[in-house]
């Protein structure tokens, strides 16, 4: 497959397998730089939803809490007491880097927050 | 036919077209997809960032989110049943009393026993978007005498 300049379809070839190679790494740094836009999609919102879920059990709380652990829905909630004020860590069940370690008072029958830390 | 000493015969061209042509068929497929994804996604980014900042403007301080939520959005959210359009005349925006409708989805919010309520419903495009289990989100929050409304 050898014309008289030298030239074969093996260049050809290898010019189409480097393009199919690059194309194919392209492809997975794309997919990966999607995986990690899902990924903080994902957390962003059970942030928001932990969020969400760490008002209604400071809402349905209506006594001064306890110290200990408990469940609450998708949460192990660890409530220690500090001084005359609590602090509560909310963690995910299933995702441990959903987190919040909360500090509240509790005070005329609710529960004012003074200090939130994600993570 | 007869044969040339120079360049590449029809069958290598031909054959070479056609494994082009399928390497570039394969590429252009994946990033129409990856485009696709790509935009879903902003506009999921997007639709958080708006949320994350209207929960700012309502857990700051929930008692005066309707005004805040009026100078956030620009709007005049007092009267009741209105809609908005932007400068090119589309709709920007549905509001009545306690409830909002934007681009990117419904806010509703009031306030009922001790308790403040927002709730976010994120839609585009006509369609629900869920980012959870859940097809909404919703913050509530209690307050005791003196913020009472």
């Amino acid at each position: 497959m050898k014309n008289k300049n030298g030239s074969t379809l093996m260049i050809v070839m290898l010019v189409f397998t480097l393009f199919a190679l690059l194309a194919t790494g392209l492809s997975i740094l794309f997919f990966m730089n999607l995986k990690v836009r899902i990924n903080s999609i994902d957390e962003r919102a059970l942030m928001m939803e932990l969020s969400d879920d760490v008002y209604r059990y400071l809402n349905e709380n209506e006594k001064a809490l306890e110290a200990g652990n408990e469940e609450f829905d998708d949460y192990l909630v660890e409530v220690s007491i500090v001084d005359d004020t609590y602090k509560i860590v909310f963690q995910h069940s299933k995702n441990e880097k959903i987190k919040a370690e909360i500090i509240v008072k509790y005070q005329d029958e609710i529960y004012e927050i003074i200090s939130w830390g994600n993570g | 036919m007869k044969s040339t000493s120079k360049g590449f015969t029809l069958t290598e061209v031909l054959v070479s077209v056609a494994i082009a042509g399928i390497l570039v068929v394969a590429v252009a497929t994946f990033f129409i997809r990856y485009q696709r994804l790509n935009n879903r996604f902003l506009v999921k980014e997007n639709m958080l960032t708006e949320i994350e900042n209207v929960y700012e403007l309502y857990t700051g301080s929930p008692a005066s989110f309707p005004e805040n939520l009026n100078k956030y959005f620009d709007l005049d959210l007092a009267s009741s049943d209105k809609l908005y359009y932007d400068s090119n005349f589309q709709k920007r925006a549905t509001a009545s009393k306690n409830y909002l409708e934007l681009e990117y989805g419904y806010i509703e919010y009031g306030y009922n026993e001790g308790k403040y309520r927002l709730k976010i419903t994120p839609y585009y495009q006509g369609e629900i978007v869920t980012f959870t289990d859940k097809t909404y989100f919703l913050r509530e929050i209690r307050v005791g005498g003196q913020n009472e409304e």
